[in-house]
């Protein structure tokens, strides 16, 4: 639905030129979410804007639904008010001289569609997103949850063949927020609208979408779908960006099918072998701390298994946070909270060879 | 040819409306600021007007000006008249302010209204009523004083520099009041406490922390009181000129003025004095730009710790209700009381008995004030709302646009803010007397004039609201359909119109007391309001004036009313623009 090919957006400093975006590539199907998940100034907003036309692109092509609105080889680009987009923007931008209806009707407006259409089409929005009876309001009466809804009405009334959304749940508090995101994305879900997702959440890019690319310094470092996007990240950036993540440097001492022994500051190991690892490569081995165990007893440890001790231990409610030194290193360790554990406990940690994956390093 | 087609498609989508507008505002800035600018300079440089027959280039102007005996006196004169005015100025606007913002004076909301009043009474009526309170022969203080004291000569004089320093001062001082205001309450507490609590103490944290982060807002409000004074006609005019005290601009005025007219001097005077205010101009930029960047203020929604005067704050009070008894309560009665007497006397029972109405019904049947009236009027509608419209739509340019070229309509419009007011009406007359467009001696060169004059300040309030339009909500609308057109008519107008309506009173404001430039430019039929004050002042029909003159302070104060009611609600309005 929406392709994009080698785009490239780039600002003149002073000093130096900046590459917003060096050559992007993606793919939206019909009727999904992809999300442009990365550090504030990876491109990823700059790459929706050149999207939404907002930011004329220096290089590339951009095409929804077969059609180039954008390309650099041909000096094709259609204004932003030509594209069949609707977009919602993270102050979400209601005008504060209009009525919710008016705000909501203007797309229409603007179309020149019957007055009684605008009524009706407007009003059908505003029920889509659920603010029946509020279309008489200021938008300073609204709260920050419902302008959002405005927002959305207004993006999805002219019922564009595509959706943005920059970032739309950032100015909302952690509750509210939590509800929004399954309301947008089961409004997606709806009315199957083919939807580009900007956040620097990553939680929130794993809840909401069906792809994910993760951006760093104008480029894209991964695409997939959430699980594989955190399972197995294809570079160092997405591990840490996504989660958190302990990374071990490790050499292969020997190929067993698909997995490898390696070994490691904290000792020998056996886990995932990266892609083309022979033995003597080097790779780096990554474990999620929520895939470590902790065990007192060294006899309930099985598989890979390192002697280390708790230096702190947080109670975060939800489970507790364990900072383990096993030999020179540290690692982090998630516990259930109501665990026995104690700070300065020896203990036993088990790394499953499945629960790691690793990278060429 | 299907490649020239596309050339041609291609160049229509470059030349867009936004291009268009660009360039029409770049042709009109240019035409207003420009072109005055350089006949000033090349007349300046010119053995006789330019368009007389036989004229050559030549310094002749600038020597004449500079080896005459008259100029160090005059140069002197100025520079004493506006270092003399930038302090007295800044001594009173700061310490208002300071009681204003800081302390727990009493009534200190009552005087922060009453340190703006002088700022609404016309310059040339402010001046009067301090001649009128100072001369040496009529002034009502120097009458009082002699009776109470039993003195045989008058103690105070105002044909003297210090006078002429004083009469400047009173009118000036309320826009240091504003700037310091400002800079004291967006003061951010916390690095005053701060300091308090790594142990200075009050007098320590004052030298140590408050007066250095103060010094640059210090230094930019001398400078513009430094400009705002030498620039400044009545005074020198009025008073400067019967004391044989000269300064630049009435020098200019006088060479106007004689016959034949000296436009050799006035031209090479007048680029002086610009030079002058633009130094004064280009330093004050400066100096603000530093300002920005020790800016203080947090955006938190604080109110700053008032300082405890403890019982001197009874004192602070009296000695306020005092300066202002002087200087409001003392002009405006002496103002009031003249219009009601037939002939001007000194107030007294007798007096009293005499007061009429006769001059507010004489200045009513009087046709040159009800043509001036009527004038004055039309500059005032037409002025404030062509600027505004002009100054919107370059002020998104400047502000919101990426367009190629913003940056110098920005410079553009603000390149008046240095044109002293008698400067700007010399080169006027250069351009009028020279170019084959027929506006000399009409309203419309007035029109011109008060438009160049104004449109820095019609810049500084519509890019500032502009500023404060979020550029999501133009980018909400692009993405809803609309053309940039549609967009800047349905989105942006709308949200300008708080800003838009401000700087529309405030330039309705000045340009209804308008006096500097018009003196040189007016012609009969063509007289405004301030004129008609000057020609009776000159005739010395000062009942007549001061009926004329409280008119104007009454049409003034209406509308600094109606301005601060649209003040309050464009606070309201910003909150919701983000």
């Amino acid at each position: 639905m929406i392709e994009i090919s080698n785009l490239g957006k780039y600002f003149t400093g002073e000093r130096e030129t900046v590459n917003a975006v060096d050559g992007v590539s993606f793919f939206v199907p019909e009727g999904k979410i992809f999300t442009l998940l990365g550090p504030s100034g990876c491109g990823k907003s700059t790459t929706l804007r050149c999207v939404a036309g907002l930011e004329k692109p220096d290089a590339g092509e951009i095409k929804i639904a077969g059609k180039v609105i954008y390309s650099a080889r041909y000096k094709v680009f259609v204004p932003p008010h030509k594209r069949d987009i609707g977009m919602v923007f993270q102050s979400y931008a209601i005008w504060p001289h209009m009525k919710v209806f008016d705000n909501v009707a203007y797309p229409l407006k603007i179309k020149k569609m019957p007055r009684e259409a605008i009524r009706k089409k407007a009003l059908e929005a505003l029920n889509t997103v659920g603010l029946q009876g509020l279309e008489d309001r200021l938008a300073s009466q609204l709260s920050g949850g419902q302008q959002q809804r405005v927002a959305l009405a207004r993006a999805l009334v002219k019922e564009p063949q595509v959706l943005l959304l920059d970032e739309p749940l950032s100015n909302l508090d952690a509750k509210l927020r939590h509800q929004m995101r399954t309301e947008i994305k089961e409004l997606q879900r709806r009315l199957n609208i083919t939807t580009l997702y900007v956040t620097h959440d990553q939680i929130e890019a794993l809840a909401i979408s069906d792809y994910i690319a993760v951006m760093n310094k104008g480029k894209i470092l991964d695409v997939g779908p959430p699980v594989e996007i955190y399972q197995k990240p294809g570079s160092r950036f997405t591990a840490d960006f996504i989660g958190q993540t302990n990374v071990l440097r490790g050499k292969i001492l020997s190929v067993e099918g698909e997995l490898g022994r390696f070994s490691t500051p904290i000792g020998e190991m056996v886990t995932m072998l990266p892609a083309g690892g022979v033995t003597g490569g080097e790779a780096l081995i990554f474990i999620r701390p929520e895939n470590i165990k902790v065990f007192k007893d060294q006899a309930q440890a099985t598989g890979n298994n390192f002697a280390g001790a708790i230096k702190v231990l947080t109670f975060l409610g939800e489970y507790a946070d364990c900072k383990l030194q096993v030999g020179e290193e540290v690692l982090w360790a998630r516990v259930h909270p109501l665990s026995p554990l104690r700070e300065g406990d020896k203990v036993y940690v088990q790394i499953d060879q499945d629960a790691s994956f690793s990278i060429p390093a | 040819m299907e490649s020239r087609l596309a050339k041609l498609s291609n160049l229509r989508e470059k030349i867009n409306s936004q291009h268009i507008i660009l360039v029409a505002c770049i042709l009109a800035v240019a035409y207003l600021v420009l072109i005055p600018l350089i006949m000033l300079l090349f007349g300046s440089i010119r053995s006789a007007p330019i368009g007389e027959p036989g004229a050559h280039f030549t310094f002749k102007n600038y020597l004449d000006a500079y080896l005459s005996p008259r100029f160090f006196p005059l140069m002197g004169n100025s520079f004493l008249y506006g270092i003399g005015s930038c302090i007295l100025t800044f001594v009173l606007g700061t310490s208002l302010a300071w009681v204003y913002e800081r302390t727990n004076t009493p009534f200190k909301k009552i005087f922060g209204v009453a340190a703006l009043i002088p700022f609404i009474v016309p310059g040339i009526l402010s001046t009067i009523s301090w001649i009128l309170l100072l001369s040496p022969k009529i002034g009502l203080i120097n009458l009082v004083l002699m009776k109470l004291f039993a003195l045989e000569n008058p103690p105070l004089n105002i044909y003297s520099l210090p006078g002429m320093i004083w009469a400047e001062a009173i009118h000036l001082y309320p826009l240091v009041f504003m700037m310091m205001a400002a800079s004291f309450r967006s003061m951010d507490m916390s690095l005053e406490e701060s300091s308090t609590m790594s142990g200075a103490g009050v007098f320590g944290t004052f030298c140590r922390v408050t007066l250095p982060l103060m010094r640059p807002a210090f230094f930019s409000a001398m400078l513009i009181m430094f400009i705002r004074a030498i620039e400044a006609f009545e005074v020198p005019a009025l008073v400067g000129l019967p004391a044989g005290i000269e300064v630049f601009t009435s020098e200019i005025y006088l060479a106007i003025h004689e016959y034949p007219s000296n436009f050799g001097l006035a031209g090479s005077l007048a680029v002086t004095l610009l030079i002058i205010s633009s130094l004064g101009v280009y330093f004050y930029r400066r100096a603000t730009a530093k300002e920005q960047r020790f800016a203080t203020v947090t955006g938190k929604g604080f109110r700053p710790r008032l300082i405890d005067l403890g019982g001197f704050k009874y004192l602070v009070s009296g000695l306020c209700i005092v300066f202002f008894l002087i200087t409001i309560g003392l002009p405006i009665f002496i103002l009031l009381w003249s219009s009601f007497v037939p002939f001007y006397e000194v107030p007294s029972l007798a007096a009293a008995k005499t007061l009429s109405l006769k001059n507010y019904i004489f200045v009513f049947n009087f046709p040159t004030t009800m043509t001036a009236f009527k004038n004055s009027i039309f500059l005032m509608l037409t002025t404030a709302t062509i600027t505004m419209l002009l100054t919107s739509v370059i002020a998104w340019i400047a502000v919101k646009s990426k367009i190629k070229g913003r940056g110098m309509l920005d410079v553009l419009t603000f390149i008046p803010i240095a044109f002293p007011g008698i400067v700007l009406g010399v080169s006027l007359l250069y351009v009028y007397l020279a170019l084959p467009i027929p506006i000399y001696g009409t309203i419309w060169i007035l029109m011109v004039a008060y438009i160049t004059k104004y449109m820095p300040y019609g810049i500084r309030t519509t890019s500032s609201t502009i500023i404060q339009i979020s550029s999501e909500l133009e980018e909400a609308s692009a993405l809803s359909g609309a053309s940039w057109a549609t967009t800047f008519r349905k989105i942006t107008l709308p949200l300008l119109i708080p800003g838009f309506m401000a700087g529309w009173l405030y330039i309705a404001m000045v340009s209804l007391r308008e006096l500097s430039t018009s003196i040189l430019l007016y012609a009969s039929g063509s007289e405004v309001l301030s004129i008609v004050v000057f020609d009776l002042w000159e005739g010395g029909q000062y009942p007549t004036l001061c009926a004329l003159g409280i008119m104007m302070i009454s049409l003034l104060v209406l509308l600094a009313f109606v301005a601060n009611k649209v003040g309050a609600r464009i606070g309201i309005r910003r909150e919701t623009t983000h």
